[in-house]
């Protein structure tokens, strides 16, 4: 009784009953700047505990007022004697500040820990092994750094793969990751990842569900290599030794052979690869780093010498290389963000002078007649005629201006969805805005995806950054964002990317002087109104409904210009009945903005005829604001890469050039 | 109402009838119409968001409400405008049965009662401005409560001053006016903390974050958790709480002394 009265009325013991165990990155090793793995495993010894665990990050200049939190939070519901491990994946962008992790129940803090991230950080490409027995040291150079990391600390959102180049598996089954860490794994390899794996003596761990499905071939049995095939010249002073290396059912597309023997062989999995080797990389000789040097070299092609970011620097016009930051938003050009676009041709807005001014003119017009017509027979009337016109012009300002203007928070979404090759996901990029016209501090409630979202430092003069929360949802789709300030009338940005289930097939022909084109979208998400873009001409293709197929018949007589203003895309979306007749939604900005930025794209491959399918899709998240105006989401469909076609050809939105600027990391 | 102080009355039913004094105040409407589109917000919301400068058309529309209720309200109280039918202070004063500590607490009620139907009147400007100002509605209704009080006072002061000098018009014109300035414009100069405008200043326009918040008596209450309001606003309340019921009690003990003193002439003269 005694210990439960300490425990209850003591933080200090109740903090004691608390331990927190804190994991970085991969193998404690992060790369600076990118989206972070962090594994987090609370043990409870006390009495029952309903907490909060946040992580704070910290980023920015303080010296310019310009430094802010992040804090990364969820629920956690810790009995006596529980052990939960959670994880998360963070930006980690400065290593001034330490990654500080707190449990609090309310405001009353149980455990709390700081991490120094400059002991742990790199600035170099990840390798990351998962194998008992396999050192891939000799892969270290400036640009990359291997590391070793436990299947148990691999991260649950496919964004902790960030700053990772390729993951090496070895003796390691898949199946011992959790649902979520698979499927992370597989998302980050559709988004270009690079996973290979390596054989080993009991290649039945290749033959498990998960690796099997995503392999370009299952092994079948053994077989002997002699180390002359394999080292060549070198290899003949070795007398008669041998290696095993797999049989494959399907050679499929061998990168590297010896002879008739597949040594490694690739698959495109959505824009990444996996890529099999049918040897044991543990054992001699491919052991050796001279053994394994060409297909390195051919599996991991060296990453770009970027300038690295850190410290959270403020935009500064140009955009700058890895994160960006640069958030200009000042001015209505091609590279201005959507969200932007949107707000700053949306219907709501200040009631214009004008419509105050009539306003004002007809209420006191109304009182002056009261009082004109005020004589000793209807003084009465009049009186109360004036008593009453007062709060009926309250009422009427309140119908009339009110539903106009954005009351208190709102929020301004704008999710590009785009479907990645040869594969059921599509990737959303979603722009956010947010401000409030109230003194409220902010808090938006989000629904359908689970994006990671990353605050942009305005360019603007006196912005202040808020510290922002983002709190997990009981559901994996749900999400919290709050932000710490109360000022109003400020605008700020979200980054935030997702990925989502979306399946679109498109494919034209071309004879006599039309385009058959006949578009099929296998998604859930409706396509509400799209256009074919090839070379410098669009096409209205109309709207497809979820699980609906059509065909259009589009003549190259009625072919529109692409490139044209926010107006002409305005009346085009008016014609197609997207919109009603005066009705400005900022719809139109967005499509002259997104053709106008991926205009150059286009052009730079219009020889051989380029062409992409876009358009809007019911939006794939929702956002409700506390007690304010409920925010606009715009869901754009954008095949992001040129597609190929050619005259009289076939156009096909799957066949991405994957090595297009648009997609990817 | 039949039962109500003869002053109240007779000021209800001036309102109703109209008059003057409506006309003036009329006017007064269309000047704080035009202060509010000086201060209407004049670029787009996003340029607006952009500037990170909300817009402080409520404070304007507020201020000049101040300014003009306050001087309305010491022209009223002084009989330089009066409401039809609206007896003066000094016929009240003669009447036999009546009585300076009645007289007062009439007046003081007619002044709340005009000053109330005159805030009424500025009701849908304050609307107008309050749909795109940041601020809420308890700050606007904690502001308009204090002009309230403030232009009560001044129509008190301004009745004190008139039963005080009233033979004299040049000394009550000027008067008033010096009364205005004291009243209203020296606070904001002298007495930040108990300003109606620096205070409803203070309410609308915050201090930015990086800014250090001057030490104020809100401050030590904000501190010792008894009140749940930040900064400068608070101590306005406290201060304009105290300032506005001193001045208003001066006033009105003032007017009960000159009505006394107005008394006693007629009760001489009567003898």
């Amino acid at each position: 009784m005694a210990a439960a009265l300490c425990l209850a009325f003591w933080p200090g013991l109740a903090a004691a009953a608390i331990d927190l165990s804190v994991h970085v990155g991969f193998g404690q090793v992060f790369r600076l700047a990118h989206w972070t793995p962090v594994t987090i495993t609370v043990e409870n010894r006390g009495a029952n505990v309903d907490a909060v665990l946040e992580l704070v990050t910290t980023a920015g200049n303080a010296l310019e007022h310009r430094q802010f939190n992040t804090h990364t939070a969820a629920h956690v519901d810790l009995p006596g004697g529980a052990r939960k491990r959670l994880r998360f994946a963070i930006m980690l962008d400065s290593l001034a500040y330490p990654l500080r992790v707190r449990l609090r129940s309310g405001s009353r803090v149980l455990a709390e820990t700081s991490i120094d991230l400059r002991k742990r950080f790199t600035d170099r490409e990840l390798i990351v092994v998962i194998s008992p027995d396999v050192g891939l040291d000799y892969l270290n150079s400036k640009r990359r750094i291997s590391t070793y990391a436990r299947t148990e600390r691999l991260p649950q959102q496919w964004r902790g793969y960030d700053g990772v180049g390729a993951v090496v598996v070895h003796g390691i089954s898949l199946e011992k990751l959790s649902e979520s860490q698979f499927r992370a794994l597989d998302r980050w390899i559709q988004q270009g990842g690079r996973l290979i794996v390596s054989g080993r003596a009991d290649y039945g761990l290749l033959r498990t569900p998960r690796l099997s499905r995503l392999l370009p071939t299952a092994p079948v049995g053994l077989r002997r290599i002699s180390w002359s095939a394999i080292l060549g010249e070198q290899g003949a002073n070795r007398g008669s030794r041998s290696a095993h290396v797999h049989r494959v059912a399907d050679a499929g597309e061998v990168t590297h052979a010896r002879g008739d023997v597949p040594l490694a062989l690739r698959r495109a999995h959505g824009l990444g690869s996996v890529a099999y080797l049918t040897f044991d990389l543990a054992n001699a000789p491919f052991n050796l780093a001279a053994v394994t040097a060409p297909i390195w070299g051919d599996l991991l092609p060296e990453p770009d010498d970027k300038p690295m970011i850190a410290l959270a620097e403020p935009g500064s016009g140009d955009a700058l290389p890895g994160p960006n930051r640069a958030f200009q938003p000042g001015t209505l050009r091609p590279d201005q963000r959507l969200s932007d676009a949107v707000l700053a041709t949306r219907a709501f807005g200040f009631p214009a002078l004008g419509s105050m001014l009539m306003f004002l003119a007809f209420y006191l017009g109304l009182l002056a007649t009261l009082q004109h017509l005020g004589r000793e027979q209807t003084a009465a009337l009049t009186g109360w005629g004036r008593l009453v016109a007062p709060p009926a012009f309250v009422a009427l300002a309140w119908t009339l201006f009110a539903p106009t203007f954005p009351a208190g928070p709102t929020a301004i979404a704008v999710a590009s969805v785009q479907p990645l090759p040869e594969s059921p996901l599509a990737r959303v990029d979603i722009d956010l805005a947010l401000f409030s016209t109230s003194r409220a501090s902010p808090a938006y409630s989000l629904r359908g995806t689970d994006p990671s979202w990353r605050p942009l430092l305005a360019s603007q003069d006196g912005y202040r950054p808020p510290d922002w929360t983002f709190t997990r949802g009981n559901r994996a789709d749900q999400q919290r964002i709050s932000v710490s300030t109360n000022q109003s009338y400020v605008l700020h940005a979200l980054e935030g990317h997702a990925l989502i289930p979306f399946r679109l097939r498109a494919e034209a022909t071309f004879s006599d002087g039309s385009y058959e084109l006949t578009v099929s979208n296998e998604s859930r998400q409706q396509l509400r109104g799209a256009w074919l873009q090839l070379g410098q001409d669009v096409w209205a293709v109309g709207a497809v409904g979820a699980g609906e197929t059509i065909r259009r018949i589009l003549p190259a007589r009625d072919a529109q210009p692409a490139r044209a203003d926010v107006d002409t895309w305005q009346d085009r979306l008016r014609q197609s009945g997207m919109l009603t007749r005066g009705e400005r939604t900022g719809a139109g900005a967005v499509l002259a903005r997104l053709v106008r930025k991926a205009s150059p794209r286009i052009a730079s491959a219009l020889q051989a005829g380029n062409g992409r399918l876009f358009g809007f899709v019911a939006a794939p998240l929702t956002i409700e604001t506390d007690g304010g105006t409920p925010p606009i989401v715009v869901g754009l469909l954008d095949t992001p890469a040129p597609l190929t076609y050619a005259d009289g050809g076939e156009v096909d939105v799957r066949r991405f050039d994957p090595a297009s600027p648009g997609l990817g990391r | 109402m039949r039962r109500s102080n003869p002053l109240l009355v007779a000021a209800w039913r001036g309102l109703m009838r109209g008059g003057a004094a409506h006309q003036e105040f009329l006017g007064m409407l269309v000047l704080q119409g035009v202060v509010l589109a000086i201060a209407w917000p004049k670029s787009s919301l996003y340029f607006t968001l952009l500037g990170q400068d909300g817009p402080n058309t409520l404070l304007a529309g507020l201020l000049a409400a101040a300014a003009a209720l306050c001087y309305a309200a010491l022209r009223h109280g002084a009989e330089e405008s009066l409401l039809d039918g609206q007896p003066s202070m000094l016929e009240w004063a003669a009447l036999p049965t009546s009585r300076p500590a009645n007289l007062t607490l009439g007046h003081l009620q007619a002044q709340m009662l005009v000053v109330a139907y005159r805030l009424l009147l500025c009701t849908p400007l304050l609307a107008l401005a309050l749909i795109i100002t940041p601020g809420g509605l308890g700050n606007l209704v904690v502001a308009v409560t204090n002009i309230g009080l403030l232009a009560t006072t001044c129509g008190v002061a301004g009745a004190a001053l008139y039963v005080q000098f009233g033979t004299r018009g040049t000394l009550v014109y000027l008067g008033l006016r010096l009364g205005f300035a004291v009243l209203v414009v020296l606070p904001a100069v002298a007495l930040p903390d108990a300003s109606i405008v620096v205070q409803t200043y203070a309410m609308y326009v915050p201090h930015s974050p990086g800014a250090t918040p001057e030490p104020t008596l809100g401050g030590w209450f904000e501190h010792s958790g008894l009140t749940r309001h930040t900064g400068p606003v608070n101590a306005g309340g406290i201060w304009l709480v105290l300032w506005h019921s001193l001045a208003l009690t001066l006033s009105a003990a003032w007017l009960r002394s000159a009505l006394g003193r107005v008394r006693n002439v007629e009760t001489e003269r009567g003898e």
